[in-house]
């Protein structure tokens, strides 16, 4: 899983953009699990 | 009354302006094609106007003094469960990194008003500052989700309706 996405400046060097837009789909779908958990624990607990 | 109506406004204002600029943010990024940066910069500009205006109008001396435990509550005061504390203090710190850093871009932008000052810093200072706004924008994308789960479950429901504007306040 890479956290920052890279490119190449004018000189053809690494530079840094910002996040890996991977992240957006697990940012996304981790808080959607902890949704869907909190849910299933409250269905068993009832 | 739990809130104040002011409050509340900020509250729904807050929520308008965070989901446009969610949506602004990250659906061009998943391939979905809008102009999106006129409308995500003059809502970035209306997120840092009404948390201004809701610090100004929410904080005063004896707060202040209250949040930072040099005071302590009344017990008829403590209103606010550890979680909905929790929340806010994530919101703050998150909107504080997300402002920060979207000012700091509107100089490397195509910002009506602002003018290009990208010599401000280097190409992997940028980055950085990219990476910070993008990363709080992730978490602020998912606590977002986070809270209205949370705050449409039917025993928070009391907690919903005393933020909505009609609604008696039971709680």
């Amino acid at each position: 899983m890479d956290i920052f996405r890279y490119g190449r400046n004018a000189w053809g060097q690494e530079i840094l953009l910002g996040i890996s837009y991977d992240l957006i789909s697990y940012f996304f779908f981790i808080a959607l699990a902890i949704i869907f958990a909190h849910l299933i624990y409250k269905l068993i607990k009832k | 009354m739990r809130h104040r109506t002011i409050d509340k406004l900020y509250h729904w204002a807050n929520a308008l302006v965070i989901l446009i600029l969610i949506f602004t943010g990250f659906l061009p990024k998943l391939g979905v094609d809008f102009d999106w940066l006129n409308l995500h910069w003059i809502f970035g500009v209306s997120l840092i106007l009404i948390t201004v205006f809701h610090i100004l109008t929410s904080t005063n001396r004896d707060k202040l003094q209250k949040i930072f435990c040099l005071k302590q509550n009344e017990l008829s005061e403590r209103k606010y469960t550890l979680p909905q504390k929790g929340i806010h203090f994530i919101f703050t710190v998150l909107i504080l990194f997300i402002a920060g850093t979207g000012i700091l871009i509107a100089f490397n932008a195509d910002v009506i008003g602002v003018s290009r000052r990208s010599e401000l810093y280097s190409l992997e200072q940028w980055g950085w500052i990219y990476w910070v706004h993008g990363i709080a924008g992730l978490f602020i994308m998912s606590f977002t989700m986070l809270h209205i789960y949370f705050n449409l479950r039917p025993e928070n429901r009391d907690y919903l309706n005393s933020m909505l504007i009609k609604r008696e306040n039971k709680i």
